[in-house]
């Protein structure tokens, strides 16, 4: 059998198929989370059934890439049964879906979710009436608690095997009559009077026409402040760990009487390179701890009415913005989030200026460029980033106004969801999801562009070489370094990092460690290394934080690229977006570094 | 009867019931999806200088950008 999850967006669709499936989809308190089908198994009595998730929709027609996605699903063949899972708090818009569902002839549970929050109301709601108007079974679920869920699969099973197909009794009614209709439906279960409450409250607070936005500037700012300065504190330990795990190795190594190029190899490739990566774990953790609680909360949703007046002069709606938030903390989702924005030309921008949100790849180029070059300014420095990838951002958006025609742009037309407080279980998650993934990434494409790198700086065209200088790294990043000269880039090994960024932007970290061969980077001793050996080309503060602003806005990473000619399905699009990208970089960067010399 | 107002002529804390919907096709259909047809209630619960208003109706909040709410028209409830 396959069951079909279908319901409004931030009903908890998701939540319910991750607690059957055991998937850990990620899930968050803002409407357009999901903007897949995903697919799970579900075991019962014995029997393997298929769920599906869709993304949230809240009609049939075919207006949006999501509801046509999810109609042209629900309508095939493949959909056995329907759960429509309906926010119980807001049953009269969740039953305008119901019904359409109830048409289209397929067997229909309705999910009834949030039926805690109603309670907490002060309403209660006769499951066992509205299942009678409606002609098709209610369940009351909590997804977030996993209670109800067997009842719900049990009765799923039943409509199926019984082939229902309830007659419709307001298949002829038009609009106006259908919400008139649902609304005495409504006022027939749902009975005590609703008690508004703390949503409103903070929200008198938080949206202010005045401080609000305000308010949200600060909350950005404390974010990244306290990534950078709590995360330094807790990267301490992680750095006397990798120090011992390198000194300890190189013993070892020595113990044994390892040839010198394999020592060279595992210590000064792999272990400076992986090394230098795992010690800024602590504040990415920090950063996505901060942005899941963001995401979880409902103020993520809220940001997007807070800057619809400044995206509105960029000719996008302030939806846009949301794609723009979680580009924050990865491109990736971020450029697959684009896809909820109405028109392809809205779509087609927001993934232009995405990728000059600073993302949390480039987070451990900044702690270690600023904690190296601007002392106890790093934290400012580093923050600067930010406004200088937003600003880029809004400059290049302006730029692109008018491209594409001149389509009215959408207006802001989006769901703000009630607060509440995050569900420790999601957070942990969602955690969880990025420290594997950045563990990953330190063990497979740094590992591998550590040993690559390496192995570039000991090989030239005549074997093994005694200097670096001779050898094909060199080679390759002195015929790259004249270009950056206007940069304050000049040196052929920051050509050499720069290029090896492009697999992951942390890779520019991992490289300068190695090409460097500086043992672990982002240690204070590692950091006067650095200071140093990059001081002896005249490489100060400037170049530093020219280095910085190239880093940020060049070449987003493979992945990234990838995403967007998956989103886009253009590589013309891809190619000129990357190429305007590199122009950015050089353009910027070679600004900083003429104003920087002056001031630094 | 009174005139015909916009959505957009309401300030914070006022109500407004809808009559008619001067929007786009697509917009106007995702607003009927949402049950903003002839006939509801919509009350503003917050508006920026720039018209952006936030909206309670049938129980749920929408963020509602400036241009949608001066194609929603109506009259105000008091």
């Amino acid at each position: 059998m396959t069951i079909v999850f279908a319901g409004n967006p931030n009903c908890g669709k998701t939540t319910l198929f991750n607690a059957y499936t055991g998937a850990s989809l990620k899930v968050a308190n803002w409407p357009g989370v999901t903007v897949e089908k995903k697919e799970g198994t579900y075991t019962c009595k014995g029997q393997q059934h298929t769920l599906v998730d869709l993304p949230g929709i809240y009609s049939l027609s075919s207006y949006t890439i999501e509801e046509r996605l999810s109609r042209q699903f629900l309508l095939s063949e493949e959909a056995d049964g329907i759960v429509d899972v309906a926010d119980a708090s807001c049953l009269s818009r969740s039953l305008y879906l119901t019904l359409q569902l109830i048409e289209s002839g397929r067997p229909v549970v309705l999910a009834l979710n949030m039926m805690d929050l109603l309670k907490k109301r002060g309403q209660r709601l006769d499951v066992e009436r509205l299942s009678r108007l409606l002609g098709v079974p209610v369940v009351p679920v909590c997804a977030r608690r996993r209670e109800g869920i067997y009842a719900l699969m049990e009765k799923t099973l039943w409509a199926i095997a019984a082939g229902q197909r309830p007659a419709a009794a307001f298949s002829r009614m038009e609009e106006k009559e259908r919400f008139a209709w649902i609304e005495a439906v409504v006022a027939a279960c749902l009975t005590g009077r609703r008690r508004e409450g703390f949503t409103d409250r903070v929200d008198a607070v938080l949206l202010h026409p005045v401080w609000g936005s305000g308010i949200f500037l600060i909350i950005m700012t404390a974010v990244f402040f306290l990534t950078f300065s709590l995360g330094d504190l807790a990267k301490l330990p992680l750095e006397v760990g990798v120090d011992q795990l390198c000194t300890a190795a190189r013993q070892g190594l020595d113990a044994i009487h390892t040839v010198p190029w394999l020592t060279s190899l595992i210590t000064d490739g792999i272990l400076s390179g992986v090394g230098s990566i795992l010690t800024f774990l602590p504040n990415i953790i920090l950063l996505f701890f901060a942005l899941s609680l963001l995401e979880d909360s409902g103020y993520m949703a809220r940001v997007a009415y807070i800057m619809d007046g400044i995206m509105g002069s960029l000719g996008l709606s302030g939806r846009a913005f949301l794609p723009m938030l979680l580009g924050l903390g990865c491109t990736v989702p971020a450029v697959m989030a684009s896809r909820t924005l109405e028109t392809r030309r809205d779509r087609l921008r927001v993934t232009l200026i995405t990728p000059f949100m600073s993302c949390s790849a480039r987070l451990p180029v900044y702690i270690l460029l600023a904690g190296a070059f601007f002392g106890k300014y790093a934290p400012l420095a580093a923050l600067s980033m930010y406004g200088v990838g937003l600003l880029t951002a809004v400059v290049v958006a302006r730029c692109t106004k008018n491209l594409g025609g001149k389509e009215t742009q959408a207006p802001l037309l989006l769901e703000l969801p009630d607060y509440k407080a995050p569900a420790p279980r999601t957070v942990i998650l969602y955690v969880w999801e990025k420290i594997r993934d950045y563990l990953t990434r330190a063990g497979t494409t740094i590992f591998l562009a550590s040993i690559l790198l390496w192995t570039l700086l000991h090989v030239g065209p005549g074997g093994f070489v005694v200097s670096m200088e001779d050898s094909f790294a060199a080679w390759i990043g002195k015929r790259i370094a004249p270009l950056l000269v206007p940069c304050g880039l000049g040196i052929w090994q920051i050509a050499v990092a720069l290029i090896a960024g492009v697999a992951a932007k942390e890779v520019v970290v991992s490289s300068l460690a190695v090409l460097l061969g500086i043992t672990n980077i982002s240690s204070a001793a590692g950091m006067g290394a650095l200071r140093a050996s990059l001081g002896v080309w005249g490489f100060g503060p400037a170049n530093a934080y020219a280095l910085m602003v190239f880093v940020l806005l060049y070449i987003p990473c493979a992945a990234a690229l990838a995403t967007i000619r998956s989103e886009t399905k253009s590589r013309l699009w891809t190619a000129g977006a990357a190429a305007l990208q590199m122009a950015a970089a050089w353009i910027l960067s070679a600004l900083t570094y003429r104003l920087g010399s002056l001031f630094l | 009867m009174r005139m015909k107002e916009r959505l957009s002529d309401c300030r914070a804390g006022e109500d407004f019931t809808v009559w008619g919907i001067r929007l786009e096709e697509s917009l106007g259909h995702r607003l009927l999806a949402l049950g903003i047809v002839p006939g509801c209630r919509i009350r503003v619960l917050f508006k920026k200088r720039a018209g952006t208003m936030v909206i309670r109706c049938r129980g749920a909040r929408y963020a509602l950008g400036a241009e949608a709410a001066k194609g929603i028209v109506g009259g105000k409830t008091i």
